[in-house]
């Protein structure tokens, strides 16, 4: 009996603590369909009348279309330049046991700990110096150099782990060392390639430093810079706003789904004599 | 001048840092050949496949394919096949995927590979599994997929690393088989490393034996263990293992604890005087009523008898020094009383007895001893003294 109660107790305030994480989203769907009255009047209360009319409102005040476009374009190109430059740069840290690829890999991993705002002063005069400010390719570049330490090293990581067995019956079924990346590597490292797709993508999605100093033009201007300046300009219509942050979370939201079965699976059952059935 | 076919070593050794892994073998394996490596875990057996496959440089000497040396060619274009002890299947890729990988990477044409692949999954029994992945198979299955993967590819070795150890005891002997058919079928020249002296007897055309990564005899299965070439080699081949102990010399005998047993005339008047006698429990027999039909006889005050059904076996004490059970007694002295294993000085024997043999534990009996099997070791540094197999290498 006492243990039953223990077990509801448990699951109730497992239950309450996964709702409380759920309330800033509540308040991001409900602002965004509240009328612009009806939240001046109770910004905290519950929405009185639905309406789809920020959304209008919010496409006919900015550039929405083009930041997100922007966003989109940024986020995709550097994540697959983080991804194809990351797999490869572990691949030869891990695959070669090169001399001194430990101490690489580690010195690669030390440069996490640098913050992105210490770097954009040289940074701004190294590209204005390369006529790269606000174009994709100098945002890109400084996106994907930011990444790429923890994404090679958490890759290396990853591929430090894999059956070395498998890949040594690749190389003496036919693979050299570059087929085996693309046939068996990188099929098996699914999991933190999608991992780290997530996570480049939510680091160049959400980001506002490098955007609002090394993209100034509307023309180049990413979503989450280009919410920023409209919110500047639109002090009093709160739900606008927040209908674009509603918006500019879906795509995240979809690639997050989109990977999550990567995510959960574990490839390597079955390899071995231990693994899988 | 034609190149000479099949693989062979010359002088190959490896080292990692200080510690020699495998030193100085050498070796020649004719096409077509199923030689085994065997040796206790660590001999340096597994290296050395390593080595032939190109998965690991050599420090020294160099491995040949039909008279071409190996040294720069890179495992993925020496045309050998692996079988790996955990399998080392690729989990993504289907059976048939695993199974045509090679051939797909060799450019071979879709027809011909689908070909090849339905033909080795028919030969194993893996048709019904060919869109199955690696996860969903059994160890035996899984087994299987990773000989067919060898298998199809045609090479012109097989390389195999205890490709049986993980099976369960009658799924091994059924494998066994599946093996030997599979070697004779495809005639490719085999090199299967093993640590279990059953396979090695029962696979092998000829059988290497290794330890601490030095060559100790090569030869066939029935003249490792008819002649050995050394202590080590006469302690590791055979099960139940043979009966060995430290004895003398003297006038044409040999003096082991209270018995004095005639040696045969295979044995020259030049012999040391100490010397570890061995005899294998098969070559001690029950004497029947009729007497010992010539045979010298021991009488004996059984220890222990087990009871295997097919065979009794009776340990009994022996009043001589006791050796290491690797074989490994070398020099007298300091270093081999290190190693005494029993502190009542005695050494342990085993006779196999046929089964139902009249024999209890409480009841001394007397044993025949069949001196035409009566090996002879030199207690300085294990060697034969009765002359090795013509095959053997030290």
């Amino acid at each position: 009996m006492t243990a039953r109660l223990g077990k509801g107790v448990s699951r109730l305030s497992l239950w309450l603590l996964a709702a409380l994480t759920l309330v800033p989203l509540y308040f991001l769907i409900a602002t965004s369909l509240r009328p612009g009255r009806d939240y001046a009047g109770d910004p905290g209360g519950l929405p009185g009348a639905l309406t789809l009319s920020n959304f209008d409102r919010l496409l006919e005040l900015s550039d929405f279309m083009r930041w997100l476009g922007n966003s989109l374009l940024l986020t995709g190109v550097s994540t697959i330049v983080v991804l194809v430059a990351a797999t490869m740069a572990a691949h030869a840290l891990t695959y070669f046991e090169l001399p001194g690829s430990t101490v690489l890999t580690r010195a690669i991993a030390s440069l996490m700990i640098v913050p992105p705002i210490l770097l954009v002063v040289p940074l701004f005069v190294e590209l204005a110096r390369l006529d790269l400010i606000d174009s994709y390719l100098g945002a890109i570049l400084i996106y994907s150099g930011l990444s790429l330490p923890f994404a090679t090293y958490m890759l290396a990581r990853f591929f430090s782990t894999m059956p070395r067995s498998v890949l040594e019956a690749a190389r003496m079924d036919g693979a050299g060392p570059l087929r085996i990346l693309p046939t068996v590597v990188v099929p098996l490292a699914k999991p933190a390639l999608a991992t780290l797709a997530v996570v480049t993508a939510f680091f160049v999605w959400n980001d506002l430093l490098i955007a609002l100093v090394f993209l100034q033009s509307d023309e180049h201007r990413p979503l989450m810079a280009g919410l920023t300046t409209l919110a500047s300009r639109e002090t009093e219509s709160v739900p606008v706003l927040i209908s674009g942050v509603m918006l500019s979370v879906l795509p995240i939201v979809a690639l997050y789904l989109a990977m999550q079965r990567f995510l959960v699976r574990g490839l390597y059952a079955g390899s071995s004599r231990g693994g899988g059935s | 001048m034609t190149a000479v076919r099949g693989v062979e070593l010359r002088g190959v050794g490896k080292s990692y840092g200080e510690t020699v892994a495998v030193a100085d073998v050498d070796l020649r394996i004719e096409d077509g050949e199923f030689l085994v490596l065997v040796g206790p875990s660590g001999c340096g057996k597994s290296t050395l496949l390593r080595l032939i496959a190109g998965l690991e440089p050599a420090t020294t000497g160099s491995v040949l394919l039909d008279g071409h040396d190996l040294a720069e060619v890179p495992p993925e274009d020496r045309d050998m096949a692996m079988v790996f002890q955990d399998y080392a299947l690729y989990p993504h890729m289907t059976v048939a995927r695993n199974l045509g990988f090679g051939l797909k990477l060799r450019g071979m044409d879709r027809r011909e590979r689908d070909r090849r692949v339905e033909e080795a999954a028919r030969m194993l029994g893996l048709d019904d599994l060919l869109d199955r992945r690696p996860s969903d198979l059994s160890g035996g299955q899984r087994q299987r997929v990773a000989l067919g993967r060898a298998a199809v590819r045609q090479p012109r070795a097989f390389l195999m690393d205890e490709p049986l150890s993980n099976l369960d005891a009658s799924l091994r002997t059924s494998m066994r088989a599946e093996l030997t058919r599979l070697h004779e079928r495809l005639g490719v020249t085999t090199v299967y490393v093993t640590h279990d002296q059953v396979e090695a007897m029962t696979l092998g055309t000829r059988v290497a034996v290794l330890r601490d990564g030095l060559l100790q005899q090569l030869a066939t299965p029935l003249a490792l263990y008819e002649r050995p070439a050394n202590l080590f080699v006469a302690g590791f081949v055979g099960s139940p293992r043979m009966n060995l102990a430290a004895a003398k010399v003297a006038d044409g005998t040999v003096r082991l604890g209270d018995w004095t047993l005639p040696l045969d005339g295979a044995y020259g008047r030049d012999l040391p005087e100490d010397v570890i006698v061995g005899i294998r429990p098969s070559d001690l027999h029950l004497v029947p009523d009729g007497g010992a039909d010539g045979r010298p006889t021991i009488s004996v005050s059984p220890a222990v008898v087990e009871e295997l059904g097919s065979e009794r076996q009776v340990v009994f004490p022996v009043a001589a020094r006791p050796l290491d059970l690797d074989g490994d007694v070398a020099a007298p002295g300091a270093d081999a009383d290190a190693r005494l294993l029993a502190d009542d000085h005695r050494s342990y024997f085993v006779a196999a007895l046929p089964a139902r043999a009249p024999v209890t534990a409480d009841r001394d009996l007397t044993l025949a001893v069949d001196v035409d099997w009566l090996y002879l070791f030199d207690a300085s540094d294990g060697r034969s003294l009765r002359g090795a197999s013509s095959t053997t290498l030290s």
